[in-house]
C-alpha cells in the first residue's frame, strides 16, 4: 500500500465515521426530544 | 451537602414593554432581543445580583396582555406562576414590568397577577420615551395606590437600573401583595360554586385566581390541563355564568370592567399629561400607508440584497484568494500523491472553500436584517403583510413563524406554539418551509456570482435574489389559502399587533446576532460540509480507470485539441466513470426536462439532507473534471463553459439563463433539508403532514423547475 492510498483511506474512514455518529446523535436527540437543527448546532457538531 | 436555593423572581409583562432589555441588564446575560411580538418564546433564566452578594435567579417569561391564555407559550406562564411546573414551587416574587406610556393597560395584568395572591413588585419601564411625549408618573403614589414597591426604569438607555435591584430587593424582605379589585357579589358567589366543583371533580384545591380564569375565559384548555373533563365542568359553569348574568354583568367581559374601572380610579393624578403624537406615529403615517407601505417595503428589500451584494463583494474575493494560496501551497506538498493531492486541492478545499467564500454575503444579510429588526421596522413589515395573510386564511399569529422562516424552518416550526388555534398552527407549520431560509442563500449566490452577475449585473443580481425570496411566499400563500379554506377549515382569529417605536438599533446586540451566525456557519463548514466533501469527492474520483482515460485524451487529440484540454477530456472521462458518476447519469432523465445535466442531478441528489451541499457538490465535480486544479474563480468559468456532450443538445452551453433560473426556483421549493422533516413530524404529532410536505414541496419544486426551463428556453429561441 503506498502512503497516497493509506492517506486517501484514512480520510475518507474517518469522513464516513463522523457522519455516521452525527447520523447516531441525531437519533438520540430526537428520542431525548430535541428536534434538531440551528439551535441545536453544538448538538449536532457533537459538542 | 448542597446549596439552598436562589430566591427565584418571575418577570412578566405585556409584549414590548422591554422586559427582556430590563432582564438582560439585570443579568447580564447575552438574550436576543427583538422588537416584534413573540420573540420571547422560550423561558430563559438568569443569575442577577440585587447587591451586597445577594443572588438571585431571574427567570424570563414569555411576554402576554392577560392571563387569559390559551396558547401553549403563554400557558406556561400561568403554570410557572401557579407553581404548575413539576419540581418547580411557585416564584418567590414576581416582576410585573409596565411600559409607562400606556400604563392603564399594562397595570391590567398587574391586577390580574394581583389575584393570584403572589407576592410582586412594579417595573415602569419606557420612562425615557414617556418623558419625551411629555408624560409624567408619579411613582410614589402608584406605589401607594398599588400598595407595592414600584420603580421608574429606561432599560434601553441604562437608566434606574439600581432602583429596580432596590425594588427586588424590598420585594424580597416585605413580600407585598399588589391590592386587589372588590369583585361583585355575584361574581364572587360564582367563584367560589367554581371552585367548590372544581375541588369536587379534581380532587385538588383550586386557588381562586385559577377559579376566575375558569370562569371568565372561553376557552377550557386551563381548566382541562387541572383535570377538570367536559362533562362534569360544563353543567358547573354554565350555572356560574347564569349566576353572573343574572347579576346583569356579561362573564367574559366582567373582569376587564372591573380591573380597568378600579385601574381608572388608581391612576387618577398619577399619570400626568396624554403624550404627544411621537415621531413614530409620524414616520407611520409614511410607512404604513396602504399604498406606500408595500412600495417602501419592496424598495428596503431590494436595497438590503443589492446593498449585501455591494459590501460582500471585497471579502468574498479576499476568500477567494485565500483558498487559491492554501491550493497553491498544499499541491507541491503532496507531490508524487496524485490522489491525496486531488483529495486537498479539488474535494477539501474545492468543496469547503467553494462554500465559506458565501460568508461574507450571510454575514451581511444578519447584519442588516438585525438593525431592520431592532429599528422596529420588522413589526411594520408584519403589519403590511398581515392584509395578504389574512386574505389567505392564515391566523395574524403566522407572521412571526413565516419571518422566522426566512432564516431558518426549525426555529419557524416551533414558533407556531404560539398560536392557540391547532389547524391553523398546523397550517402555518405547512406554510414555513416554503420561506426562503438562510441556507438557500448560498445556493443563490452561486448562481448569481458565476451567472447573473457576471452576465447582467449587480441590480439583477438583487432582483433575482429578492424575486428568489418571494417565489417561495407566492407557492405558500395558494397552498395555505387551500389548506385553511378547504382542507382543514380555519375559523379566522383576531391578532393583536403591537406596534414598537422606532429606535435607534444597539450594535452590539446586532452584532453578537451575526457573529452567531457566522460561527454557525464556520462550524458547519468545518464539521458537515467537511465530512461531505470528502465522501462526495471519494464518490466522484473512484473507481478509477487510466484506459478509459487514456482513450478520451486520444480522441481529443485526435480532434486537435492542445495538451491542457486533452487532459482536461481524461479527467472529464473519469469523472463520468466514478460512482457518482454513474449515479448521475442514470438518474439525470428524471431532471433532463428541468434542463439539468448528470452534474447538477448529482448536486441536487447530494443536496436532500441539507440544501446548501450543492455548492461544495458542484466545487468538486468541476475541479474534478478540470486538470487544470481550477481555483475558485475558475468554477463559475468551468460551470459557463460547460457544454452537453450527446443528445439533441449537444455542443450548446448548459447553463443557459432558463437553466439557472430553473435551478434557483427548483431550490426555492424544494424540502431538502432532513432537520425540517424532523421537526415538522414532532411539531405535528407524527409523520402524515411531514411526508405530505415533502411531497407538495418537492413534486411542486419539480413542476417549476421544468416549467420556467420549457418556458424559457422556448422564449429565447
Amino acid at each position: 500500500m503506498t502512503p497516497d492510498i493509506v492517506i486517501v483511506a484514512a480520510a475518507v474512514g474517518l469522513a464516513a465515521g463522523f457522519l455516521g455518529r452525527l447520523a447516531w446523535r441525531k437519533l438520540a436527540d430526537r428520542r431525548k426530544g430535541c428536534a434538531g437543527g440551528c439551535g441545536c448546532a453544538s448538538k449536532l457538531t457533537g459538542k | 451537602m448542597s446549596a439552598a436555593p436562589l430566591p427565584r423572581i418571575a418577570v412578566v409583562g405585556n409584549p414590548n414593554t422591554g422586559k427582556s432589555t430590563l432582564f438582560n441588564a439585570l443579568t447580564g446575560l447575552r438574550q436576543r432581543v427583538g422588537n416584534y411580538p413573540g420573540v420571547t418564546v422560550a423561558r430563559k433564566s438568569g443569575t442577577c445580583d440585587l447587591g451586597g452578594g445577594r443572588l438571585v435567579e431571574l427567570i424570563d417569561l414569555p411576554g402576554l396582555y392577560s392571563l387569559a391564555a390559551v396558547s401553549p407559550d403563554e400557558r406556561v406562564v400561568i403554570d410557572v406562576l401557579l407553581g404548575r411546573i413539576p419540581g418547580e414551587a411557585p416564584p418567590d416574587l414576581v416582576l410585573v414590568v409596565c411600559d409607562a406610556t400606556n400604563l392603564l393597560r399594562n397595570c391590567f395584568l398587574a391586577a390580574q397577577i394581583a389575584e393570584l395572591g403572589l407576592p410582586a413588585v412594579l417595573a415602569v419601564n419606557q420612562a425615557d420615551v414617556a418623558r419625551e411625549r411629555g408624560i409624567e408618573i408619579d411613582i410614589p403614589l402608584l406605589a401607594g395606590r398599588l400598595g407595592t414597591a414600584v420603580a421608574l426604569v429606561s432599560a434601553w438607555k441604562g437608566e434606574g437600573i439600581a432602583d429596580v435591584r432596590r425594588t427586588l430587593l424590598r420585594g424580597l424582605d416585605q413580600r407585598p401583595v399588589l391590592r386587589r379589585s372588590e369583585w361583585p357579589e355575584a361574581i364572587a358567589a360564582a367563584l367560589a360554586e367554581v371552585a367548590a366543583a372544581a375541588r369536587d371533580a379534581t380532587g385538588r384545591d383550586i386557588p381562586p385566581a385559577l377559579a376566575q380564569r375558569f370562569l371568565f375565559d372561553s376557552a377550557p384548555t386551563l381548566a382541562e390541563s387541572a383535570g377538570w373533563a367536559a362533562p362534569a365542568r360544563e353543567p358547573a359553569l354554565r350555572a356560574a355564568r347564569d349566576r353572573v348574568r343574572r347579576a346583569g354583568l356579561n362573564p367574559p367581559a366582567a373582569e376587564p370592567l372591573i380591573h380597568y374601572a378600579r385601574l381608572r380610579r388608581d391612576l387618577e393624578g398619577v399619570v400626568r399629561g396624554t403624550g404627544r403624537e411621537s415621531r413614530s406615529a409620524a414616520v407611520d403615517r409614511i410607512l404604513l400607508h396602504r399604498v406606500l407601505g408595500p412600495v417602501c417595503f419592496a424598495v428596503f428589500m431590494l436595497g438590503l440584497f443589492w446593498s449585501v451584494f455591494a459590501l460582500a463583494k471585497g471579502p468574498m474575493e479576499w476568500i477567494l484568494a485565500g483558498v487559491d494560496g492554501l491550493k497553491a501551497l498544499a499541491a507541491p506538498s503532496l507531490e508524487g500523491m496524485p490522489m491525496a493531492q486531488s483529495l486537498v486541492t479539488d474535494g477539501i478545499l474545492g468543496g469547503v472553500g467553494a462554500f465559506l467564500v458565501f460568508l461574507p454575503q450571510i454575514a451581511f444579510l444578519f447584519l442588516l436584517v438585525g438593525l431592520l429588526e431592532d429599528s422596529g421596522y420588522m413589526a411594520r413589515a408584519a403589519f403590511i403583510m398581515d392584509r395578504l395573510f389574512g386574505w389567505c386564511g392564515l391566523n395574524g399569529k403566522s407572521f412571526v413563524p413565516l419571518l422566522s422562516g426566512f432564516a431558518c424552518a426549525i426555529p419557524g416550526i416551533l414558533s407556531t406554539r404560539t398560536i392557540e388555534d391547532p389547524k391553523a398552527r398546523l397550517a402555518t407549520a405547512f406554510a414555513v418551509p416554503f420561506m426562503s431560509c438562510s441556507a438557500r442563500f448560498p445556493v443563490y449566490a452561486l448562481m448569481c456570482a458565476a451567472f447573473i452577475g457576471p452576465q447582467h449585473g449587480a441590480l439583477w443580481e438583487s432582483v433575482a435574489m429578492v424575486g428568489m425570496h418571494l417565489v417561495g411566499l407566492l407557492f405558500a400563500v395558494p397552498i395555505a389559502f387551500i389548506l385553511t379554506r378547504v382542507v382543514l377549515r380555519v375559523r379566522p382569529a383576531p391578532f393583536v399587533l403591537e406596534l414598537p417605536r422606532y429606535q435607534l438599533p444597539k450594535v452590539k446586540d446586532v452584532l453578537w446576532r451575526v457573529w452567531q451566525s457566522v460561527w454557525e456557519f464556520i462550524q458547519k463548514a468545518g464539521t458537515i460540509i467537511f465530512a461531505l466533501t470528502i465522501v462526495v469527492w471519494a464518490l466522484s474520483y473512484f473507481p478509477r480507470d487510466e484506459a478509459l482515460a487514456e482513450r478520451a485524451r486520444a480522441v481529443a487529440v485526435a480532434k486537435g485539441a492542445d495538451p491542457a484540454a486533452a487532459d482536461a477530456a481524461a479527467a472529464a472521462a473519469q469523472v463520468e466513470n466514478s460512482w457518482m458518476g454513474r449515479m448521475g447519469k442514470s438518474i439525470q432523465p428524471v431532471f433532463d426536462p428541468a434542463g439539468f445535466d448528470w452534474k447538477l442531478t448529482v448536486g441536487v441528489l447530494a443536496s436532500f439532507p441539507a440544501r446548501e451541499v450543492i455548492v461544495s457538490t458542484l466545487g468538486i465535480t468541476y475541479a474534478l473534471g478540470e486538470e487544470t486544479g481550477a481555483d475558485s474563480e475558475s468554477l463559475y468559468a468551468a460551470m459557463r463553459e460547460a457544454r452537453w456532450t450527446e443528445g439533441p443538445r449537444a455542443g450548446t452551453a448548459i447553463f443557459t439563463l432558463p437553466t439557472v433560473l430553473a435551478l434557483m426556483v427548483f431550490f426555492a421549493l424544494c424540502s431538502q433539508c432532513g432537520s425540517t422533516i424532523v421537526t415538522l413530524a414532532r411539531e405535528t404529532g407524527g409523520w402524515k403532514w411531514a411526508g405530505i410536505s415533502f411531497a407538495t414541496m418537492t413534486t411542486l419544486a419539480w413542476l417549476a423547475a421544468v416549467a420556467v426551463y420549457q418556458v424559457g428556453t422556448a422564449l429565447m429561441s
